[in-house]
């Protein structure tokens, strides 16, 4: 059927190929969804995709079996500057912009987060892992310098709350926090759709809860970013994804639990999959008498990638497959509850929620790891 | 260089297109006051091709929450009440 739609409409100059068929449906699709708009953003990261800079070979990935750009953080960066700047300078009408020169610092230490994976991009290894590590810690730690409303007084969570007390502590801890989150998000990264989706989810959540245009352009562009990674896994989102992302939504959480607008056990559920997936992975590495940030191919994503494969032709849809049954597990799961109003966003009872995830995570890797051990 | 000039370029007119459409939109919808019925009669068939079905409810969200925060900046500003926005309002 899609064989005969292309023939007739390209049959005249080329036999439709299986990258044309692709780059057909994300068209329609992007279409479907957010109309020209997300037809230009799939034909921008199409042609992203070809760029030499930023290319992976394929036998750097745990997954992927296929040599891919990296360069789907700066796609989304690039959406994202282009649309503030339409709307603040261009457009007659600018909706809910809030003018508070603090946001300036939450948005340029997001930006400098996205900046340093780009570095990490564009030329592998040219930052020694200590040296971005200590540029994390500096960046967040000037920006709760500057930003102190960002840091939450508690978090609702009993023990860790006495951290919250001390201002210093809360500082630290914060700064401990935000670094560690974005670093769970990168190490995450490992399967098409896992990060953006788990990402899609987190700004469908806040632009439902404060309807901005910043979260607005966020959803389309991890949207867009998603249809295409998912369906073509021709692109990476890259270390300026998953640090540029993970920063907007680490800082998102802190200043949301900070401001009472959502609970700290609902970020732990939204953001459950990379958080469980980093503490897991360092524990194993640890018991395993390695270095707690040694890469390895033991994530709870390769190991169901490992199942999925036995299943699949494709070298796409099992690793696609992967990222959408692990982020609407997660993510997905804690969207819906959410949209329902079962859970009051406010409630500790998330925690509930999060440790059932928790538990199934356990459960999944224990089975999938004797299974392969088999 | 041109598989990757021209679909960039194109790409980026396209989302161009897609916001300027969503804030003229926005804009007529600010002109009216706020009415949502008028939001619906605007929403014609090749305002949606151009925003799309996902676009549609974000225009709509936008429009309804950021009545109090609005920065109009067009010509025809005199209409509008809610031109300036307040530092923290919303």
């Amino acid at each position: 059927m899609l064989n005969r739609i292309l023939r007739r409409l390209v049959g005249g100059f080329f036999s439709p190929t299986k990258s044309v068929k692709k780059l057909f449906i994300m068209s329609a699709m992007a279409m479907m969804t957010f109309g020209f708009a997300g037809l230009g953003a799939i034909l921008m990261m199409y042609s992203m995709s070809f760029i030499a800079l930023g290319r992976d070979a394929a036998s750097s990935h745990g997954i992927s079996s296929r040599n891919s750009s990296r360069l789907g953080g700066l796609s989304i960066l690039i959406i994202f500057t282009i649309f503030v700047v339409i709307l603040t300078y261009l457009s007659p009408y600018t909706p809910g912009l809030v003018r508070d020169p603090l946001w300036g610092y939450f948005w340029s230490s997001v930006m400098a987060c996205a900046l340093l994976g780009l570095v990490e991009d564009v030329e592998a290894d040219f930052l020694s892992p200590g040296l971005r590590l200590g540029l994390e810690f500096v960046i967040f730690g000037a920006l709760f310098w500057l930003m102190p409303s960002i840091v939450p007084e508690k978090i609702g969570v009993i023990g860790l709350d006495s951290f919250f007390q001390n201002r210093w502590l809360a500082w630290a801890t914060s700064m401990v926090f935000c670094v560690g989150f974005i670093n769970a998000f990168n190490m995450s990264d490992g399967a098409n759709g896992l990060i953006p989706g788990i990402a899609l989810a987190a700004f469908i959540c806040f632009f439902a809860i404060y309807g901005r245009p910043a979260e607005g352009v966020l959803v389309f562009a991890c949207a867009m970013f998603f249809l295409f990674n998912v369906i073509s896994g021709w692109f990476f989102l890259g270390d300026t994804g998953s640090y540029g992302l993970g920063a907007i939504i680490a800082l998102y959480g802190l200043l949301g639990v900070s401001q009472g607008d959502f609970s700290a056990g609902f970020m732990a559920c939204l953001l459950a999959y990379p958080c469980i997936d980093f503490l897991y992975s360092i524990l194993r590495r640890i018991k395993a008498g390695v270095s707690p940030l040694h890469p390895d191919n033991g994530h709870l994503h390769n190991r169901l990638h490992r199942y999925l494969v036995l299943f699949f032709k494709s070298k796409v849809i099992p690793n696609s497959l992967t990222g959408i049954i692990l982020s609407g597990l997660t993510s997905g799961v804690s969207l819906v509850v959410f949209f329902s109003g079962i859970l009051p966003i406010t409630s500790n009872a998330w925690f509930m929620l999060f440790f059932v995830q928790l538990a199934l995570y356990v459960i999944a890797i224990t089975i999938l790891t004797r299974t392969q051990r088999q | 260089m041109i598989h990757v000039t021209v679909p960039f370029f194109a790409g980026l007119s396209l989302m161009i297109l897609g916001v300027l459409e969503a804030s003229t939109l926005s804009a007529h919808v600010v002109e009216v006051g706020h009415d949502e019925v008028e939001l619906e009669q605007v929403l014609t068939f090749e305002r949606r091709l151009v925003i799309g079905h996902f676009g549609v409810p974000i225009s709509r969200t936008l429009i309804e929450r950021g009545r109090n925060t609005v920065i109009y900046t067009s010509s025809r500003k005199s209409h509008i009440n809610a031109k300036h926005t307040d530092v923290g309002e919303e």
